[in-house]
């Protein structure tokens, strides 16, 4: 008894003494050490190491830019450390992932606009830029389709000047499916993607052109039977079969009419007007109305449901005109309205009106929509099978009989399923890995035949700041930027990371992605050339000086002004007046010389007032940092108080 | 002090670890890099403010303090909370289902099967001690402790799912199959369990059957041994009476330790064979950071490994005379 009551105080005293030290570590134990002032062209490159096409690429670059005397020391990170930085902290320095795209171009807003500077947001590379604010805002209120692209292009213009992030290329899809299927259609994103709907129609079997069965393997059970919340691509794809929304995409990503027949958008953008499919029912025969069109939108409103947000807070009401018209009344004109009623699965009105958006649907009863497939039997964990909705509007369709997802884990299981036929095809792209087996598999279908631009496309994204963490100069520098865009054989990527099955990107709204209308004639391109890339850094004063392969920061010393941008205001001291006291040499000053000095010194005025923001902000990123850790001791003194509770306990015992 | 104060007594010592368990698996999970929204965002088109209306909704904004008594007072409550990844969905749902079962039924078939096998074999192998039949058992058995337990299932897997067709490929039923009565359902089942079962029994025997061997050859230095031998009692009867029984004491609380297994489940087994148990739960659970699950399977755990360690303890207190008169 006593060694045990021993060792309890031993570890009373450790934990009390463990929650009073901590937290005045804590800043060593949180605010990762960011070496902001290094002098060479050389910076971590974070990969993804659970994505071999990431890791390998990464290595690749890392190769690529040793020619122009440039490191990116490729570094495969877990993804939780990955995303927390780039969620919280914003300290990294250069990254190389996928981010992925929507089937329109929504995401030069989403990662470059800098409202989207903030935790949580989408710009990692806290890229401010007013003036490409200002064409994102324009282009998504325009309602042209052809000055919107105008706009847009004005926008990649300003991008691939400045080079927050360089594209790099599109992993595609590739699949892997059993030669006997046909009937499905390629579209960007690949030919199950969840958008992709006309496959889930047409896709029939060889021998049995209607009611065939088809088993798709899943890594894993669907997360979420609810709509709303199927983001995830697994949900989203059974929530494309069992529902229906009112538009669709064909395989050139232009809208199709879907539960919609017909839409109209009024000039001044406010008004917009669907005429609904008549003959559509709901999976238990009621028939489907303007009523439920209606409902949907009304409920996320009402609900506050936290998704699709950038159109349910535009819309202002709905009513609906007979029973198979509705009309959306908008706040304000929306660019891509109409696409992204794309993403809202329209609900039948009575089984869901007295539920709250996050009702999870299983296991009270199984999702009822109007899409062409309808659930049949489950189990949960293991598999899912839906069978053709026989009362499906579109005539004809579905061909299959039924749609079986199954669950196998591990992915070389899937291939091994795949080739014995046990399951037809899977739901995401081939690995990497399996390219080469399922090429020479006489039982699949040809790759060439299922081979789409993929909807991940990889980036290397540098950290501009804007966050107010961290300052990297040099990546803030447009010359060294280029240089690298101009020394990354994008091709070369593709054939080492994805063994050709991608899609080098040379622009932010890639035509091969967003369809040809997108190819812009004048657009900013970096086509691969080393000599011009050191061509480049030795105008810009980036030279390896001390010859270990590296170049660095040009003499004299970078940003000597503080202004944050390496230019030539650096050259010289940042002390007005003249040479002898110790001001910039040449010539004897005029007035208007002295006026525009006097102007730059207002700047670099309002420089350092924007400095001190900064800084208040970095201030209370660590005071918020110091909470957390102080928050984490207070669990650690909860512990002690626990032990010291069954200390006494034993104590008093005695 | 008796038996019933020495029951009293582990029974203490446990609650005070479930405690500490609860604490402990609180703080870990949230100390851990990684954030509970960012999985809900496979579509791109998910926008910034829907993650953060998720974690307000989530709670995870609140102080860690605030977060920490609202568990402690919900888990006082009986309630363990709802998923994040499948939101909505009770915890309790989640795992006293389906998914216990099956991976009770694999750990503990497999278990079993390795346990009585090794408990046999080791006893063979220590009877035997030096000869052929020995070496090569210890040859197999430390080769299939020590071999990755997924390589060898993807051997079976890829031998006698894909090449003979013997065995499914995944899952615990064939999918999509209504089964007209219980006996159908319990063939196709069990017909799924084979390959699994057969690769984690596999990978358990060497270690049981090791310790079976080392234990019992322990027991033949003793002197009630040589005793035996010297009353004329038969091999069989020194070997079955007098050596296994008194070797079996420490495989019981070897047991009580591996009792966590029947829950904490084989991860790597599991997803070999996608069978849906709580090894791929757990797995999946830290991979998307699902405290609530995640909290509710190491709570079940820790309760369990007390419960049984408990038992272990007091069945040898029974067992073995020579504990029961030290506590007394």
């Amino acid at each position: 008894m006593a060694k045990l009551r021993t060792f309890l105080s031993a570890l009373l005293i450790a934990f009390l003494g463990a929650s009073v030290i901590a937290p005045l570590y804590s800043s060593c134990l949180v605010v990762p050490v960011a070496n902001a002032e290094t002098d060479e062209l050389s910076f971590d490159m974070w990969t993804l190491d659970w994505d071999t096409i990431s890791v390998d690429a990464g290595d690749v670059i890392e190769q690529m830019l040793r020619q122009i005397g440039i490191r990116l020391k490729a570094i495969p990170l877990d993804d939780s450390v990955f995303y927390q930085d780039l969620e919280t902290e914003h300290t990294y320095e250069v990254y190389e992932m996928s981010l992925g795209f929507a089937p329109y171009p929504g995401h030069l807003r989403g990662r470059l606009h800098s409202e989207e500077v903030m935790d949580y947001g989408g710009n990692d590379p806290g890229y401010v830029n007013p003036e490409y604010d200002a064409l994102i805002d324009q282009a998504d209120k325009e309602l042209d389709p052809e000055r919107r692209k105008e706009l847009l292009w004005q926008a990649q213009m300003i991008i691939a000047e400045d080079l927050p992030y360089i594209p790099l290329f599109t992993s595609d899809d590739v699949h892997a499916i059993r030669k006997e299927w046909k009937g499905y259609h390629c579209m960007p994103g690949g030919i199950f993607n969840w958008y992709n709907r006309m496959t889930l129609i047409d896709l029939y079997h060889e021998d049995q052109e209607y009611g065939a069965d088809f088993i798709m393997a899943y890594p894993s059970y669907i997360r979420r039977y609810n709509p709303i919340m199927g983001t995830d691509g697994r949900s989203a794809l059974v929530v494309a079969l069992v529902y229906d929304d009112l538009v669709a995409f064909d395989e050139d990503m232009n809208l199709i009419p879907w539960l919609a027949t017909d839409w109209t958008v009024s000039t001044d953008g406010l008004t917009l007007t669907f005429n609904i499919r008549q003959n559509a029912k709901w999976h238990d025969g009621m028939p489907l109305t303007a009523e439920d069109v209606k409902f949907t939108i009304d409920f996320y409103k009402e609900q506050e449901a936290p998704y699709d947000l950038d159109l349910m807070n535009r819309i202002e009401s709905i009513e609906t005109d007979g029973d198979y018209t509705v009309i959306v009344h908008m706040t304000e004109p929306y660019a891509w309205a109409v696409h992204a009623f794309e993403d809202v699965p329209i609900m039948p009105k009575h089984i869901w009106e007295d539920k709250t958006w996050d009702w999870p649907v299983h296991p009270d009863t199984m999702p009822i929509g109007s899409g062409p497939f309808k659930w049949d039997s489950y189990l949960d964990g293991e598999w899912i099978k839906l069978v053709a909705n026989p009362d499906f509007w579109m005539e004809g369709k579905p061909q299959l009989g039924s749609f079986t997802i199954r669950v196998i884990s591990e992915s070389s299981a899937r291939f091994l399923a795949i080739t014995t036929g046990e399951v037809h095809s899977e739901r995401y792209e081939l690995d990497t890995g399996f390219i080469e087996a399922a090429d020479a598999n006489p039982n699949l279908a040809p790759l060439e035949d299922t081979w789409c631009v993929g909807m991940w496309d990889y980036i290397l994204s540098f950290n501009q700041g804007g966050h107010g963490t961290v300052s990297y100069p040099a990546l803030k520098d447009p010359v060294v930027k280029k240089a690298i865009a101009y020394a990354i054989d994008k091709q070369r990527l593709v054939d080492i990371a994805r063994l050709g099955y991608g899609t080098a990107t040379d622009d932010y709204i890639p035509p091969a992605f967003f369809g040809s209308a997108y190819d812009d004639p004048d657009a900013v391109r970096y086509e691969y050339n080393v000599f011009l890339a050191n061509q480049l850094l030795d105008t810009a004063g980036y030279l390896d000086i001390d010859a270990d392969g590296i170049r660095e920061m040009p003499a004299p010393a970078p940003d000597s002004d503080g202004d944050g941008i390496p230019d030539n205001l650096d050259a010289c001291p940042n002390v007005p007046g003249l040479p002898e006291y110790g001001g910039c040499p040449g010539e004897v000053e005029t007035l208007e010389e002295l006026e525009a000095r006097i102007d730059e010194l207002s700047v670099s005025v309002s420089d350092a007032n924007s400095n001190v923001a900064e800084l208040t902000s970095e201030v209370q990123a660590l005071q918020s940092q110091l909470t957390n850790s102080l928050n984490m001791s207070y669990g650690l003194a909860v512990v002690a108080i626990i032990i010291a509770i069954v200390a006494v306990y034993y104590a008093m015992r005695k | 002090m008796g038996l019933k104060e020495y029951i009293g007594r582990r029974t203490l010592q446990g609650i005070t670890t479930i405690l500490l368990a609860i604490v402990l698996n609180f703080i870990i999970f949230r100390i851990m890099p990684g954030d509970p929204t960012r999985v809900l965002v496979g579509d791109p088109r998910v926008e910034t403010e829907t993650r953060l209306a998720l974690i307000e909704k989530f709670g995870l904004e609140r102080p860690l303090l605030e977060q920490f008594f609202l568990y402690f007072y919900n888990l006082f409550s009986g309630e363990l909370g709802v998923s994040f990844t499948q939101i909505g969905r009770p915890v309790t749902e989640i795992i006293l289902g389906r998914k216990m079962v099956n991976t009770l039924v694999l750990m503990g078939s497999s278990m079993s099967i390795a346990f009585l096998l090794g408990i046999v074999f080791g006893v063979i192998a220590a009877w035997k001690r030096g000869t052929k039949a020995d070496i090569s058992f210890i040859i197999f058995s430390l080769a299939t402790y020590s071999m990755p337990v997924f390589w060898f299932g993807m051997i079976l897997l890829l031998s006698f799912s894909v090449y003979f067709n013997v065995f499914p490929i995944a899952g615990t039923i064939t999918p999509g199959v209504t089964h007209p009565n219980f006996l159908s359902y319990a063939s196709d089942y069990l017909h799924h369990l084979m390959a699994p079962m057969i690769t984690l029994a596999v990978s358990f025997f060497g270690g049981y059957f090791l310790f079976m061997r080392d234990t019992i050859l322990d027991v033949f230095t003793e002197d009630y041994m040589l005793t035996a031998r010297a009353k004329g009692l038969s091999d069989r009867k020194v070997l079955f009476k007098h050596a296994m029984r008194n070797a079996l004491l420490p495989m019981v609380s070897l047991m009580g330790v591996h009792v966590t297994f029947l829950i904490s489940g084989a991860t790597m087994t599991e997803t070999v064979f996608s069978w849906d148990g709580l090894g791929r739960l757990i797995y999946d659970s830290v991979r998307m950071a699902d405290y609530p699950v995640l909290q509710g399977i190491f709570l079940i755990m820790s309760i369990l490994v007390v419960v049984a360690s408990i038992l272990a303890d007091i069945t040898n207190a029974i067992l073995d005379p020579r504990i029961r008169e030290a506590v007394d």
